[in-house]
């Protein structure tokens, strides 16, 4: 049952936005973004929405959201139905401890990010031999790290590297035989990507982020592509 | 047995090049590269050769061979001379290129490749052992983006890390003495690696290059070595 629940947790807990308001604002500057993206692992794809705002370009306040259509046939099991879904929420705050500008073209920023994460499944129900199965969710704590180098480029372009680590620890919820039963998790996901953003009028800035994501709870990664927008305030 | 053949098709398809030409050269310069190399994976390991030209330092064009070895006991095969090659075809558009300081350069490129496989004596049973399904071949599309940041040193040395994630879709066929069947597969993979340079006379570039490949496809990662070599013309 565990390794099963851990196969189950992948999905979700590896799915930390990337955390990136301040770095798009001058130190001292207030803004707000918004992104939307895409996301696909091995046995899900679904989509990605956040909004945010960065006080004085040192806080980031973030609340992340991911809706996943999940594949009937898995590894180990085969789901009851065929549409399967899980919504997840995540809050996160990033305090950028360090926000450097090494060279007139390179800012360095490395900051530490506390968050909360919870998701609901639906549909997620199976058969072990003559056990009904459900998996509802889970909820739990992260802490991570988030790192990124800013090339300022000509014409107000940006290319923006970055990678972010987080631990993660909580709890799976789930029912064997209508039975509630809830089991503990905790693992490390990192997240690795390249930003590209062009700044308009007033600080204004578009960007596109690809990135790849791995945990310690399953041997592939999943990636995300995402779109998104910040303004000064 | 469909992460078997998950696993089969993950192998093919993420054998993408390292299309890297036109970073070693100055934007508006034509050259020449190839390049040929070792990769290693779970069950297999193969070589690879390239050879593919820059127009104007801005447009890639490559063509890539592959020739791969199978581990019989590792993915349960029934001879144990299983091969495949591989060809692809691919093109970079590097749309951005960037020079913010005199030691540095910033290549952002999008890439559409396309991709044909051909598998011999890669036999493996049916899931009731009965029968034996072969494996015949793949054909995929892909696109994908890369990107680098290329640092030039002291004495002419560069070291350029860079980042590649692509997008792919593609089918595979398997026959068994019954039937005949081809599937729809797709997902996404990404590179992470350093290429270490040394400029001679006339920019003509030696260079090393490793990677570590991941994929949506649940299997590990997968390593290659390639040594290589770009002139202009």
């Amino acid at each position: 049952m565990k390794r099963f629940y851990l196969s189950l947790v992948c999905f979700a807990i590896a799915l930390t936005s990337f955390g990136q308001i301040s770095p798009f604002l001058e130190k001292g500057q207030s803004g707000f973004g918004v992104g939307a993206g895409l996301e696909k692992g091995q046995h899900f794809d679904g989509f990605s929405a956040k909004a945010g705002v960065s006080l004085n370009g040192v806080f980031d306040i973030e609340v992340n959201y991911f809706r996943d259509q999940i594949d009937q046939q898995l590894e180990e099991i085969t789901l009851l139905k065929d549409d399967a879904t899980g919504s997840y929420t995540e809050i996160l705050l990033t305090w950028w401890l360090l926000r450097s500008k090494a060279s007139d073209f390179i800012d360095v920023n490395f900051g530490l990010s506390p968050g909360f994460e919870f998701a609901g499944y639906d549909g997620y129900e199976y058969n072990i031999g003559s056990q009904s199965m459900e998996y509802k969710g889970y909820y739990g704590g992260e802490l991570g790290v988030s790192s990124n180098v800013v090339f300022n480029l000509e014409k107000n372009w940006r290319l923006m590297p970055f990678y972010l680590l987080f631990y993660e620890v909580g709890l799976d919820k789930g029912e064997a035989n209508a039975d509630e039963s809830k089991t503990n998790y905790h693992g490390f996901t990192s997240s690795l990507g390249v930003t590209l953003s062009k700044r308009l009028e007033k600080g204004n800035s578009v960007y596109f982020s690809f990135r790849q994501t791995s945990d310690t709870y399953s041997p592939g990664g999943f990636y995300n592509v995402e779109i998104g927008y910040i303004l000064p305030w | 047995m469909k992460s078997f053949l998950t696993a089969i098709f993950c192998i093919g398809f993420t054998l993408t090049s390292t299309a890297q030409i036109s970073p070693f050269l100055q934007k508006g310069k034509n050259g020449f590269g190839l390049n040929m190399g070792t990769e290693k994976g779970s069950g297999f390991n193969g070589l690879f050769l390239e050879l593919g030209t820059s127009v104007k330092g801005v447009f890639d064009a490559e063509l890539s061979y592959y020739d791969l070895g199978f581990d019989q006991d590792e993915l349960h095969l029934l001879s144990d001379d299983s091969k495949a090659r591989y060809y692809e075809l691919a093109l970079t558009w590097w749309f951005l290129r960037s020079k913010p300081a005199s030691f540095v350069d910033v290549n952002l490129g999008l890439r559409p490749t396309f991709e044909l496989s051909d598998y011999s004596n890669f036999r493996y049973p049916t899931p009731d052992g009965a029968g034996v399904i072969r494996y015949k071949e793949f054909y995929n599309a892909a696109i994908g983006l890369r990107s680098n940041v290329v640092f030039h040193l002291p004495e002419k040395w560069m070291i350029q890390p860079f980042f590649n994630v692509e997008y792919e879709i593609g089918e595979e066929a398997e026959k068994t003495a019954q039937w005949s069947d081809y599937k729809t597969e797709k997902g996404m993979i990404s590179s992470l690696g350093v290429t270490v340079g040394k400029e001679f006379v006339n920019q003509q570039t030696l260079y090393v290059s490793m990677r570590q490949y991941s994929n949506s496809y649940g299997i590990g990662d997968y390593f290659d070595l390639a040594v290589g070599y770009v002139f202009p013309w």
